[in-house]
């Protein structure tokens, strides 16, 4: 196993994909780099699987190039592009045994059987699954189905992975400990790899960098912290992680930055700059709700002080989740560690909310 | 086991027994197990007792059956037209379904249409359809003809020619049911798996698609053999004494020469038959058949 040497670059240059009159992929650019483990991540609908049939060889684009490793593959039938694929329902072939599933695709490639042995033999141990070449796959568990899917997708050493939301169908505790896997799978096996999925924890968990896709387009590209902090607009904002968006009524500069009038009288002060000439209707005011203190000792730092009435207070898997009316037509979302915060609020309760002005993120309404 | 346990401890015994739905649908099943006892076990029973009594006690008839006579001849064409039959359905079904079951919408629901329609139309009305076609100044041999093929007409019938497209013809919906069904069963996705994983369309055919519809060719060559085993009505307009089957067989030794023992026992000699040839196949294609359950 060479590491990350084996990946191959992949670029899509100008893909697009129409059925009539819809557009299923407007013309799309992308830069994977070698060895890179990258998500495609979006709702549903919005364009993901398209993409990845395109590049796998199932959906014939209506125009742009595909290249792996530099080698432009659209004309090229999907049993000779020489990718990887993991299926959402593993797509383990029924009537084979692990072993001979494994096989396939050596089979396939003509390799001789006393290389097959050793070769699935390894793979075999890689996803830990030694001593089950005989199982039926009907016998196995969903995590072992995934991980012979695993193994079945990378016997041959494509350059190139692809995973259609591979873990879709097991239940969250599984989950987790496979992404766990599947990182150190790909650490193992050192391909590129494209991986859809629309559970945004879970790309940020795995990828080095992600592709938001909305309505047939990538909206964002960027590391996973970079998306959080830096979204490029509302949808981006609402769709990684949660935000507390607010449409803006009116923007005045301010001492030190931006005031905005958001309504119901309410004015957040934020040191983002609006783009030039907004007058706000364009552009929406995002606070991530970790950003929010409750209750703190007010400080001239924070920029942003209201006050409002805890709706409702859930803990979850080591977070408190405030939702804190501030008006009638405004509701914040508050989420905390419960360590940090010395005071737990109980719905009813007025509580005091406040955030610095430079978490005030200014964003373009999608 | 516990809830078992538990009943059999009670000190009223069975009269306190729960109403349980098993027992119910146990009822629900006397009916048709009456109504089969009584019209087919019963005289089937009669069939076989009389191969064995009829005119005297004794195995005479069965004698007579495995003797010289054309008996085993006839027992053995019935063997190999159903045989016949059977391969050229599977041949002429599968491309059919396979077809179908990539069909959606309209199109699946004309060649739908197209397969059943025939089924409403009676047997006997299709056979005689047939001796239309085939008949010495028939369609069949006015084309010939006409196109200069042949000087004079072909004799097609009565023989085998006529009897195996007769039978194929009205065989055929029974081996495309259930191919379709199995194949439409499929996930597509395998296909698309074995395509990426490198399987050329021919080798993803032959070992996915292929092994993955075996279990209704399977139903498909066991309803199509047996029911063709039995044939009557066919053979008997299209074949004639040269293609000679069991069923015929059977109905002229009982109604023509009321030779009711010789027909019991060639009836109970083709039920052994087909019931010696169906264990057989259940036990080479067992194996396939659990794969499949297995799913």
């Amino acid at each position: 196993m060479s590491g990350a040497s084996r990946g191959a670059h992949l670029a899509i240059q100008g893909l697009y994909k129409r059925y009539g009159d819809v557009q299923a992929l407007a013309p799309t650019d992308l830069d994977v780099a070698q060895g890179e483990f990258f998500a495609l991540i979006g709702p549903s609908g919005s364009g993901k699987s398209t993409l990845l049939g395109s590049i796998a060889g199932f959906v014939p684009p209506s125009g742009g190039r595909i290249l792996v490793g530099g080698v432009d593959v659209v004309s090229v039938p999907p049993y000779r592009r020489n990718i990887g694929m993991v299926f959402q329902n593993y797509a383990l072939f029924p009537h084979m045994v692990v072993f001979d599933n494994i096989a396939f695709p050596l089979r396939m490639r003509k390799v001789a059987e006393t290389e097959i042995r050793t070769r699935v033999e390894r793979m075999l141990a890689v996803v830990r699954l030694e001593g089950m070449g005989a199982r039926r796959t009907s016998q196995l568990s969903g995590g072992q189905q995934q991980r012979v899917a695993l193994a079945r997708a990378a016997v041959y050493d494509p350059p190139l992975l692809l995973m259609d939301e591979p873990l879709g169908a097991l239940d969250k505790n599984l989950r987790e400990e496979m992404q766990d896997e599947i990182k150190q799978f790909h650490r193992q096996i050192g391909a590129t790899v494209l991986y859809v999925t629309h559970d945004q924890d879970e790309a940020a968990r795995l990828s080095d960098r992600i592709a938001i896709v909305n309505h047939g387009r990538i909206v964002q590209v960027g590391a996973p912290r970079e998306l959080y902090e830096a979204p490029c607009n509302s949808f981006v904002a609402s769709f990684l992680g949660e935000a507390n968006l607010f449409p803006i009524q009116s923007v005045a500069p301010a001492v030190d930055g931006t005031t905005l009038e958001i309504g119901g009288g309410m004015r957040l002060a934020t040191t983002r700059k609006p783009p030039e000439a907004a007058t706000g209707a364009g552009i929406m005011a995002c606070v991530r709700p970790e950003a929010i203190g409750l209750n703190h000792r007010t400080s001239a730092a924070a920029g942003n002080t209201v006050e409002g009435i805890v709706d409702d207070a859930v803990y979850t898997a080591g977070m408190l989740r405030y939702r804190v009316r501030v008006s009638d037509s405004i509701q914040l979302t508050v989420r905390q560690p419960p360590g940090h915060a010395a005071h737990h609020a109980i719905p009813g309760e007025r509580v005091v909310l406040s955030w610095r002005a430079e978490d005030t993120l200014l964003v373009p309404r999608e | 086991m516990q809830g078992r346990s538990t009943l059999t401890s009670r000190p009223d015994g069975p009269t306190a027994r729960p109403w349980s739905a098993t027992g119910f649908y146990g009822w629900l099943l006397a009916v048709p197990t009456g109504f089969l006892a009584v019209f087919f076990a019963w005289p089937l029973l009669r069939v076989v007792w009389r191969g064995f009594t009829d005119p005297h006690p004794g195995l005479a008839n069965f004698v007579t059956v495995f003797g010289d006579g054309p008996y085993l001849f006839v027992l053995w064409n019935t063997i190999e037209t159903a045989a016949t039959v059977t391969v050229l359905c599977l041949l002429i079904a599968y491309p059919i379904a396979y077809v179908m079951s990539k069909a959606r919408g309209m199109s699946l629901q004309v060649m739908a249409a197209l397969v059943l329609i025939p089924l409403w139309t009676s047997v006997v009305i299709r056979s005689y359809a047939w001796m239309v076609v085939f008949q010495r100044r028939g369609i069949l041999n006015d084309l010939l003809l006409a196109a200069g093929i042949v000087d004079t007409p072909v004799r097609f019938l009565p023989g085998s020619f006529g009897v195996h497209v007769g039978m194929v013809h009205i065989m055929l919906p029974f081996m495309v049911l259930p191919l379709l069904s199995s194949m439409r069963s499929i996930d597509r996705t395998l296909l698309r798996a074995a395509a990426v994983l490198g399987a050329s369309p021919s080798n993803a055919f032959l070992k996915v698609f292929l092994p993955l519809s075996l279990p209704g060719v399977n139903a498909g060559v066991a309803l199509v053999f047996m029911t063709s085993l039995g044939f009557f009505v066919t053979p008997a307009l299209l074949g004639g004494p040269r293609h000679m089957t069991a069923a015929v067989l059977i109905e002229q030794q009982a109604n023509t020469y009321l030779n009711w023992g010789l027909a019991s026992a060639l009836a109970t000699t083709l039920l052994v038959i087909t019931l010696a040839i169906y264990l057989v196949y259940l036990r080479v294609t067992g194996g396939a058949a659990e794969a499949a359950l297995a799913r």
